[in-house]
């Protein structure tokens, strides 16, 4: 195999792919492939590393998750809540909506009266 | 561009008990916090590597530890729950980035304000087969054009397979095992930039 080759395999050699005997033997022979290859490893092991690294996250985001299991149990709450008194909570805003319609209807009418 | 401030190592060690998880199932807030605790850095940080922006991650890490508290009946225990949380973790990461990148064109010195919230130390040694300063590859990373920074986070560093990384990105296993290839020589390219190959 020829360099050019074997450096087109080289960033998946050993993990997503070709690690056949014909580059293996061109990897024996070839000190710069091999030095190729070593970088490739290298940073494989330092992007594994990475995981381990971790940024420090905003102050209040702990607060925010660890809140979850309350927050959404009080949003399931009231969703609850609304659901099973629907009905009650329709004729509340029914009987609002009506008697706000009545009292501007009786202040419309009595003003008239008064300026005949 | 500022320095990275903040450096913790050794998080993603510590596997996550069975038992803990069992007692959130049963709905425990404590070892929900818990579990938070143990968890969130590594979270918010897969987030922040995905979407390269600190408001994104932190949006996305209380999506998915609100998908995973809704979800956690659904966790069987068949693989680890880290592993679990990080799928989707990467879930939420990825549709906000997407949502983001819908809403405005690329905003110049984002990536330099993704970095400022990376780690700033590790190994210092930079010569071919020894690791690399986390600095100089965290760096590099950001500079990587998002399709390719996305697929090196998650194949290499979060350790999915192609087949996980094709499905999460909606693409072949085919153009997902392409994708990979060409970050991997880009992000080579850029590290060791300047010596033989």
């Amino acid at each position: 195999m020829r360099c050019e080759e074997v450096r087109e395999i080289l960033p998946a050699y050993g993990r997503d792919g070709d690690t056949g005997l014909p580059v293996r033997r061109h990897l024996s022979r070839c000190a710069d492939c091999s030095a190729e290859l070593a970088r490739y490893n290298s940073l494989a092991r330092s992007l594994e590393d990475l995981r381990t690294q971790a940024a420090e996250p905003p102050a209040e985001l702990f607060h925010q998750l660890a809140s979850i299991p309350y927050r959404t149990s009080r949003a399931q709450e009231v969703r609850t809540h609304v659901t099973r008194n629907r009905n009650r909570y329709a004729t509340g805003v029914a009987v609002a909506v009506i008697g706000a319609a009545g009292a501007a209807f009786w202040k419309t009418r009595r003003g008239r009266v008064a300026t005949a | 561009m500022r320095r990275p401030s903040v450096h913790r190592e050794g998080a993603s060690s510590d596997r996550i008990p069975a038992e803990l998880v069992e007692r959130c199932k049963d709905g425990d807030e404590r070892a929900w916090g818990d579990l938070v605790e143990r968890t969130y850095r590594d979270v918010y940080t897969l987030c922040l590597r995905i979407s390269g922006d600190p408001h994104d991650a932190a949006e996305a890490t209380q999506d998915a530890y609100l998908k995973a508290w809704r979800g956690l009946k659904s966790f069987r225990g068949d693989a680890l729950f880290e592993t679990w949380l990080y799928r989707v973790a990467s879930n939420s990461a990825l549709s906000k980035h997407r949502g983001r990148r819908r809403r405005q064109s690329q905003e110049s010195g984002m990536e330099d304000e993704a970095l400022v919230q990376l780690p700033a130390s590790g190994s210092v040694e930079a010569t071919a087969g020894a690791r690399i300063e986390v600095q100089r590859l965290e760096a590099a990373l950001a500079t990587l054009p998002e399709q390719h920074r996305i697929v090196v986070v998650l194949r290499d560093v979060y350790g999915m397979s192609i087949q996980e990384v094709a499905d999460h990105l909606g693409i072949s296993e085919t153009a997902a095992k392409v994708r990979v290839h060409r970050a991997r020589k880009r992000l080579r390219d850029l590290v060791f930039e300047g010596e033989a190959g």
